[in-house]
């Protein structure tokens, strides 16, 4: 086996314990993103009840830091971790096969190591321009969103998001040692139903920009 | 009248761990569909050493499914369409008359190559050798029914145990992982008053085995339980996952 000596880029203390990370990490965020939804209902009790989430959001003061500052460690340990677990699991197949057929994996656990880039991309775009001192305003969101390619970027965003959940919701219970044949059926319906209603429901507000023309007005 | 099928067999040739390797198209001619696949590359080998060629190398050596010796991708799928099989219980009835069947090995850079459809799967014997066993004084047997075993985790231990270390899961899996053999055998003795005493040093030897052997790690694809020919469940996996976390 001389010669065949390779970079083992293992990641953290074993893989269990990196795609345990994965998993709680994932956990965390989908409670963030399924919060987030919840703020952007307050959007559709009418302006100013969104004025007054926002205001009150934002006089959490301290509070909310330490919220960001949570999720942004959440965030760093999912980014981090998966991108040494993806290079790592690129080095353990080196040569691909020829001809390859799938029997089991879905498409959305297939497409992880994409569909997670693209969030992050997407994150890029969004966390900037909502993450203000005083809150987004409706103007804010009325003038962005009357862009039909904004819409569309955010779309294809949270169809990223809709796949990676579709498979990250049900593959963390199986990580964390939580799963058994038996829940599993119900556990896989629950993941796809789930993660569509966060890709639909955060959809729903540039959607309705773009269509609804009393909406936040 | 047994029924009669042609293929076009493409194999995988490579002389040698460093060489070059590349695809050789085989006629079968008309061969009868009770032969198994492993069968037919006979066959074919009988004709190279005829022609003083030099005869595809494959492993192989029960032929009944139960030793876990043989094993290549057929038609990119660990040990062929057929599920719950091994390559040597696959049969030309269970292909398409005059289809094309691509043979290729198991890919992995655990697995290295050692010739044509040969790989080195002693990678999992070292797996093995870190924590699957359970160690016992010397003296005589003990009386089988000393130690009571309720039956549902006497059935989930037999269930684990049934893997025979072909090593289609690590194959089939997009990450090359062996999370599924660990975990068989993890899950087995975990699930046994036998293995106790070693549950927690076992899982943590293992897995650190499996990855200092270079496998990719588990991203629950499920692919290693739709091919192995045991038909292993992730049930074991999860457990092994379970085991793993509460040793730490």
């Amino acid at each position: 086996m001389e010669g065949r000596a390779r970079p083992v880029r293992l990641p953290f203390a074993s893989t269990v314990v990196s795609q345990a990370l994965m998993a709680a990490s994932g956990a965390g965020l989908t409670m963030f993103v399924l919060l987030h939804l919840l703020g952007n209902a307050a959007a559709y009790l009418g302006r100013a009840a969104f004025l007054a989430y926002a205001r009150h959001l934002h006089g959490l003061g301290p509070l909310l830091q330490a919220m960001e500052l949570c999720l942004l460690l959440l965030a760093a340990t999912h980014v981090v971790t998966g991108t040494m677990l993806t290079l790592h699991n690129l080095q353990s197949r080196p040569l691909p096969y020829r001809v390859k057929a799938i029997r089991a994996a879905s498409l959305s656990s297939r497409l992880m190591p994409i569909s997670g880039p693209l969030i992050l991309l997407f994150l890029a775009a969004h966390v900037p321009v909502f993450r203000r001192p005083a809150g987004p305003s409706p103007e804010l969101i009325l003038q962005l969103f009357s862009h039909p390619g904004t819409v569309a970027f955010y779309l294809l965003g949270l169809a990223a998001l809709t796949s990676h959940l579709s498979h990250g919701l049900w593959s963390l219970f199986q990580t964390l040692g939580l799963h058994s044949p038996r829940h599993d059926q119900a556990l896989r319906r629950i993941a796809a139903i789930v993660s569509l209603a966060i890709g639909m429901g955060l959809a729903l507000i540039p959607l309705s920009v773009l269509l609804w023309p009393g909406f936040l007005r | 009248m047994e029924k009669l099928i042609h293929l076009t067999l493409r194999v995988w040739r490579q002389s040698g761990p460093d060489r070059p390797g590349r695809f050789h198209d085989y006629q079968s001619g008309p061969v009868a569909t009770s032969l198994s696949l492993l069968e037919l590359l006979d066959l074919v080998n009988e004709r190279l050493t005829l022609n003083g060629e030099e005869p595809i190398a494959f492993d192989h050596d029960c032929r009944e499914g139960t030793c876990g010796a043989c094993g290549a991708m057929v038609d990119g799928l660990a040990h062929g369409p057929k599920a719950e099989t091994t390559l040597c219980q696959l049969h030309l009835r269970d292909l398409a008359d005059g289809g094309l069947v691509v043979i290729e090995p198991f890919r992995a850079w655990a697995f290295p190559l050692i010739k044509d459809l040969v790989v080195d799967r002693s990678a999992l014997d070292r797996i093995m050798a870190a924590g699957g066993y359970v160690s016992v004084d010397t003296g005589g047997a003990p009386e089988a029914n000393v130690i009571p075993i309720p039956q549902p985790d006497a059935d989930q231990a037999l269930a684990a145990a049934s893997c025979i270390g072909c090593g289609a899961c690590v194959a089939s899996c997009p990450h090359a992982s062996a999370m599924l053999f660990v975990g068989g055998k993890v899950s087995q003795l975990a699930c046994l008053p036998q293995g106790q005493p070693e549950r927690a040093r076992r899982v943590l030897a293992m897995v650190a085995a499996a990855d200092r052997e270079g496998f990719g790690a588990c991203g629950n694809h499920r692919e290693c339980e739709a091919a192995c020919p045991k038909r292993l469940s992730l049930r074991h996996l999860a457990r092994m996952n379970r085991e793993y976390l509460s040793a730490r």
